[in-house]
């Protein structure tokens, strides 16, 4: 269940500036994400990837997190969309 | 199979009569695990079912091994909810795999991968997508299949088996699991962000539960409700479900179900934007490991582990 968190703890983390801390938990989840191969768990990885990453490789980040499992679907699609829509609302905020 | 139908007067007649009865340890187990989930809502604690495995290995050799599995897929839920160590969790599988069974049956493909969804989970990915494509499984299978593939994760598989079970017990029912089953497809759902056709499922899932007399999954159709409501935006619906939800899970004390409370809040915090301010509690190292919250409780209004642990 940890695993069906993780999207929307990587969406909070992204608003509250806390990053490393989304980080140190994907990092903890990935030995079980990698053992297991829960298709949402791998999803869940690319998106953390993606939203922790530098702003110019984020958005390439975005476009092949549902590639990467192989399957599009519609929680991927949302997530991506909410994701790149929450960087532009946090990098936004940080502008004078 | 009274309360799969939802027969609650056959349900309360047969468990009286077993209750006056001699039964072996194995069997009282089994009865007050019944008691619990059926006529009085309750949590008894991880701890009592940490036996599970010399249990499935008794009744494998006393009354078959059909009969032990039926008894796994049971407790298969409550188990996947209360999130057992590692260590835990070997006896139990390894006890399940003593069973001699199909390797495609239905019964024993969900019940490892709810009960094994770390450790098993890539078999049983491949073995959810075979029956999936098979034309033999009963809806009664179907629903324990979708089980199993939201256990694992692949969600998308899940909603398309609820779907089909529910479609095969809208006509005949039993009607007690149909209310679990559209409860399991409303989990895929609130998990695929597919909101707008959900709500009425979900709605439905409450009230047939509910007429069923299952208030634990009326609960769980509250709570995921909540998520549902947060994700579409109409946060204050959605705190208001979750407060509901969280009330009965208390009640009972069925603290591991509190992580569906905790995530549809965390959504609703998303939804408002309002996660910035409120920050994240990671109260990981302040709840018991094996609670299903542990990894969960990540969001600004943890209320409950607020005022229980810190």
């Amino acid at each position: 269940m940890r695993i069906w968190a993780l999207p929307h703890l990587a969406e909070a983390a992204l608003l509250s500036g806390r990053l490393p801390e989304l980080r140190m938990i994907a990092d903890e989840l990935a030995p079980v994400i990698e053992e297991s191969g829960s298709p949402v768990g791998h999803i869940a990885l690319a998106y953390v990837s993606a939203v922790t990453a530098s702003e110019d490789a984020a958005e390439e980040l975005f476009a092949q997190a549902p590639a990467a499992v192989g399957k599009i679907d519609l929680w991927a699609k949302r997530s991506a969309r909410l994701g790149r829509n929450a960087r532009r609302r946090s990098w936004a905020a940080r502008q004078p | 199979m009274a309360f799969d139908l939802g027969d609650r007067v056959a349900l309360k007649r047969l468990v009286a009569r077993a209750e006056d009865a001699d039964l072996a340890p194995v069997d009282r187990s089994r009865l007050t695990f019944i008691h619990d989930i059926t006529l009085h809502y309750v949590w008894t604690g991880v701890d009592r079912m940490t036996d599970l495995a010399g249990f499935i290995d008794e009744m494998r050799e006393r009354d078959g091994s059909a009969f032990a599995l039926r008894w796994v897929t049971s407790v298969s839920t409550r188990w996947f909810f209360s999130n057992h160590t590692r260590q835990v969790r070997a006896p139990v599988i390894a006890a399940i795999e003593r069973l001699s069974t199909p390797e495609n049956e239905p019964q024993i493909v969900s019940a490892l991968a709810v009960i094994a969804p770390v450790e098993r989970c890539r078999q049983s990915l491949a073995q959810l997508d075979a029956l999936s494509r098979s034309s033999w499984v009963s809806p009664f299978n179907l629903q324990l299949l979708g089980h199993g593939a939201n256990a694992v994760g692949a969600f998308p598989l899940g909603a398309r088996l609820h779907a089909e079970a529910v479609g095969g017990m809208r006509e005949r029912g039993p009607f007690g699991l149909l209310a679990q089953t559209l409860v399991g497809q409303a989990t895929s759902a609130a998990r695929l962000a597919d909101t707008e056709r959900r709500v009425v499922a979900v709605a439905e899932a409450r009230e047939l539960a509910l007429e069923t007399r299952q208030p634990q999954w009326a609960l769980t159709a509250d709570a995921l409700s909540a998520e549902i409501q947060a994700l579409r935006g109409a946060t204050d619906i959605a705190r208001d479900l979750a407060a509901q939800a969280e009330r009965g899970f208390l009640s009972a004390g069925a603290y591991p179900m509190l992580a569906l409370v905790t995530i549809a809040r965390g959504a609703a915090e998303l939804a408002d934007g309002t996660s910035a301010r409120l920050g994240m509690h990671y109260a990981r190292s302040s709840i018991p490991a094996r609670s299903a919250i542990t990894g969960t409780c990540v969001f600004g209004r943890c209320r409950i582990l607020q005022r229980r642990h810190c």
